[in-house]
């Protein structure tokens, strides 16, 4: 039983519980990016591995990356307009023909105008969403810990040693 | 610290892990199914699908894809599927399959289930024989001997004959002139009669008197004798006119001949609808299997492209290919072992197909397929498919053998009908397909066996053994079809030396019992007119020998008298001669003839001894011996008997 749930604490933990402002807001600004990024090829693949490969709060990146799924289709439009302005450039034609015969990068689907473009918006959004979602970060992340915290489930998987170890942090 | 960040990523590699390892074959799986239910619009049913990434492979076992017009049936099932992608090619996101393999490959095999998708509304079962063509052909085969058969009875049919109207006319006008002719010879009958009966009324009385009523009689006579005359004179004048008309008839005869003898030369079979009849189902079925290979090979360029390309989503694909371009999919060596039907008998083929893609400008070299099949009919068969220009050309070489009997018919079996069997076929083909254009050939050789002509009665016996007699001797059979026009309305054209053959068979069994038809239409003709002929001649002869016969005696007396008469008016015929020209007359009998004899002797005796017999003379007192010749006395007055009248003597009266 405790091998069991020791692994499915420590996610929970690494998941929700010990997670700075920057790391939510980080998560948030990559879960946007692979949110707006269309699936089914390997560009997102990529990027969910490197997401995941860095330090960040995976959470929000998960949930923000479901969240812009959905809503990223209504904005279709606008990343195509970038995707052909970007694909469409004659002086870039080149390099877009040699990453194209380079092995595996014709599976990220980089030549459609709708990928490119999304990649492109979702780079450009890393950024500007760092820095506004961080102070809403450190404003409400200690509230969320606290609120997470009184999850039962939360409860019964991190048990009472860390249960004691959040109230050390609240003091 | 390290382990929060190490086990999450962690996990999600093991379950990316786990996708891979355990996740893609039933995706593969699944899009498989969905992909070619997509295509063939029935159920797709995949046993297992295996996959490997080192080196890029996958393996299908059990795969069956259900027929959407067949019930329970799949159009085509196989073991094994096994393709072997090229890594260079896949990392670039090209399909290149090195090798593969389809191993146990069936067409048309039963299945569980019905296969279908969705049974919305209960589909007609497809008619799996091209209908108009084979109806087309079928019917052109049963028009040719149903025409020669009207053709034979219309040249046997004697009313079409002019002899025949002529001879018929000809009795007829005749028939009823000597009815006329008949009819009067009858009126002679009861004249000559009554003619007869004034002779016996005239040998009454006394001599005078007969000879009065001789006179009536012979007047009487010479009118009889004058219309038998008239009537004879008829007879023979018609004699130019029967032999005109027996002219006519025989010019109508030597038409008839020369008739007979046009038809004939025009009655001959069309060798091609009988080749047709006898071959075009069965030519046709196997041309519209090579072409259905054709149209195969062909299409599948289409529904390959269809496949390959991805379902595009939104946005634009821009096309970075011009550094290396090629096709998106390459089958460049798949080989196909399995069983199929040719005609109805499953048979173990090899097959190996190379260069399929959906690009062969792309790729720049054709498709090519080659077939080879075993068992009793062993097929072999090259499709090559060149689509490397824009007009894409297909060509197809095929040799198949059938050393089963291939049974054939032509006609209808009620009727008149033609069968024989085929051995040893051999087929040969070649088409090329240039576009939607087809031209090419289908070449059939065998040997033909039991050529049987058969009919109902409608047709003489005579023609039936005659034509099988002519048939005997075909021992091959070589048959082409020329194909040109479009691959949808194909123009077909069949010639083959055996409907020529067999045309010259049933033209020598139809010449030669239409020769002896004409002959017996001849003789019949002939017989007919003679037998007319030979009838008006011996119904006159006999009317006319009869007439003469009742009459002979009548006539010949009335000639005798109008003779005598003749005499009597001229005035110089003196007693004596006049009863000797009646006694030697037939006019009296026998017994009458002798008393007028007796009575002239005794009347010549006193005239010449110039004294009364001596009966006489004894009854007659005073005149004793012999009275003298004396002026006036009645001696005197009588003529001279004996001694030649002087010329005073006969002008006087």
């Amino acid at each position: 039983m405790f091998l069991i749930l020791r692994p499915l604490r420590m996610l929970l933990k690494a998941l929700v519980i010990e997670s700075t402002p920057s790391q939510m807001s980080y998560g948030l600004a990559l879960g946007v990016m692979l949110g707006i990024v269309p699936k089914g090829n390997l560009l997102a693949i990529v990027l969910g591995f490197c997401i995941a490969a860095m330090r960040v709060n995976l959470a929000v990146t998960a949930c923000a990356a479901v969240a812009l799924t959905f809503a990223s289709s209504q904005l279709d439009s606008s990343f195509d307009r970038v995707g052909v302005f970007v694909l469409g450039q004659p002086s870039l034609r080149g390099l877009w023909e040699a990453v194209y015969d380079t092995p595996m990068m014709p599976w990220t689907n980089f030549n459609n105008s709708i990928v490119m473009g999304s990649f492109l918006c979702g780079l450009a959004l890393i950024w500007p969403v760092h820095r506004l979602s961080r102070p809403v970060f450190q404003k409400y992340s200690e509230k969320l810990s606290r609120h997470i915290r009184h999850w039962w489930i939360t409860k019964v998987l991190l048990g009472a040693e860390w249960a004691d170890r959040f109230s050390t942090l609240d003091a | 610290m390290r382990w929060t960040y190490i086990i999450p990523r962690l996990i999600i590699v093991g379950l990316l892990w786990g996708f891979l390892a355990l996740g893609v074959d039933p995706l593969l799986r699944y899009s498989a199914v969905q992909t070619f239910q997509s295509i063939t619009g029935a159920k797709v049913d995949v046993a297992d699908l295996t996959s490997t990434y080192f080196p890029p492979s996958i393996t299908i076992h059990g795969m069956a894809l259900a027929s959407p017009s067949h019930l329970g049936r799949n159009m085509v099932e196989f073991d094994e599927l096994h393709l072997r992608f090229e890594s260079h090619s896949l990392s670039r996101r090209r399909f290149v399959v090195e090798d593969g393999h389809v191993d146990g490959l069936r067409f048309d095999t039963r299945r569980s289930d019905d296969g279908q998708l969705e049974l919305s509304e209960e589909t007609e079962p497809r008619d799996t024989e091209p209908s108009w063509i084979t109806e087309k052909l079928t019917e052109l085969g049963d028009e040719w001997l149903s025409n020669l058969e009207e053709q034979i009875k219309a040249q046997l049919d004697p009313n079409t004959l002019e002899t025949y109207r002529v001879g018929t006319g000809v009795y007829d006008k005749w028939d009823a002139h000597f009815d006329v002719l008949v009819e009067r010879a009858k009126t002679f009958e009861p004249r000559a009669k009554a003619l007869k009966q004034n002779f016996a009324n005239a040998k009454k009385g006394d001599t005078l008197h007969q000879i009065e009523q001789y006179l009536t009689v012979a007047q009487e006579a010479e009118l009889i004798v004058r219309d038998a005359q008239t009537f004879r004179d008829d007879l023979t004048g018609i004699v130019p006119e029967v032999r005109n008309d027996f002219q006519l008839l025989n010019e109508a005869r030597l038409r008839d001949q020369e008739k007979v003898k046009h038809t004939l030369a025009l009655l001959k079979p069309d060798a091609r609808r009988i080749s047709q009849a006898l071959l075009g189902e069965t030519m046709y079925l196997r041309l519209q299997e090579t072409l259905s290979w054709v149209e195969l090979i062909r299409d599948y360029q289409h529904g390959l492209h269809d496949q390959i390309q991805p379902p595009r989503g939104s946005g634009q694909d821009f096309d970075f290919w011009a550094a290396n371009p090629a096709p998106g999919f390459v089958l460049r060596n798949l080989r196909l072992t399995g069983t199929m039907s040719i005609n109805r008998e499953s048979v173990p083929f090899q097959a190996l197909l190379t260069d399929v893609t959906e690009d062969p400008m792309l790729l720049g070299r054709p498709c090519v397929m080659s077939l080879t099949a075993d068992g009793s009919r062993p097929l072999q068969m090259k499709v090559t498919y060149d689509a490397t220009t824009e007009t894409s050309v297909t060509e197809m070489l095929a040799d198949f053998r059938d050393t089963n009997t291939i049974p054939l018919r032509a006609g209808k079996l009620d009727k008149a009908c033609l069968r024989a069997v085929l051995n040893n076929v051999s087929w040969q083909s070649r088409l090329v397909l240039v576009g939607n254009k087809i031209e090419g050939r289908l070449v059939l050789d065998s040997r033909l066996e039991q050529l049987e002509f058969s009919a109902n009665e409608d047709v003489r016996p005579e023609i039936v053994a005659v034509a099988n007699e002519a048939f005997a001797n075909l021992a091959s059979l070589n048959a082409i079809v020329q194909v040109s026009g479009t691959l949808r309305e194909p123009s077909i054209e069949l010639h083959s030396d055996v409907g020529e053959q067999v045309a010259s068979g049933v033209k020598v069994a139809f010449t030669h019992q239409l020769e002896a038809a004409k002959a017996k239409l001849i003789a019949e003709v002939s017989q007919y007119a003679d037998e007319h002929i030979e009838t008006l001649k011996n119904r006159f002869a006999a009317d006319y020998t009869r007439l003469l016969q009742d009459n002979k005696e009548l006539i010949q007396q009335a000639s005798e008298v109008r003779t005598l008469m003749a005499n009597l008016r001229s005035g110089n015929l003196d007693p004596a001669s006049l009863m000797k020209q009646v006694s030697n007359s037939s006019l009296i009998k026998e017994k009458d003839r002798e008393k007028i004899d007796q009575t002239m002797d005794k009347v010549s005796g006193v005239l010449r001894s110039a004294a009364l017999p001596s009966d006489i003379e004894k009854k007659i007192p005073g005149l004793p011996g012999i009275l003298p010749s004396t002026p006036g006395s009645l001696k005197s007055l009588l003529p001279r008997l004996g001694n030649p009248p002087s010329q005073d003597s006969k002008n006087k009266p």
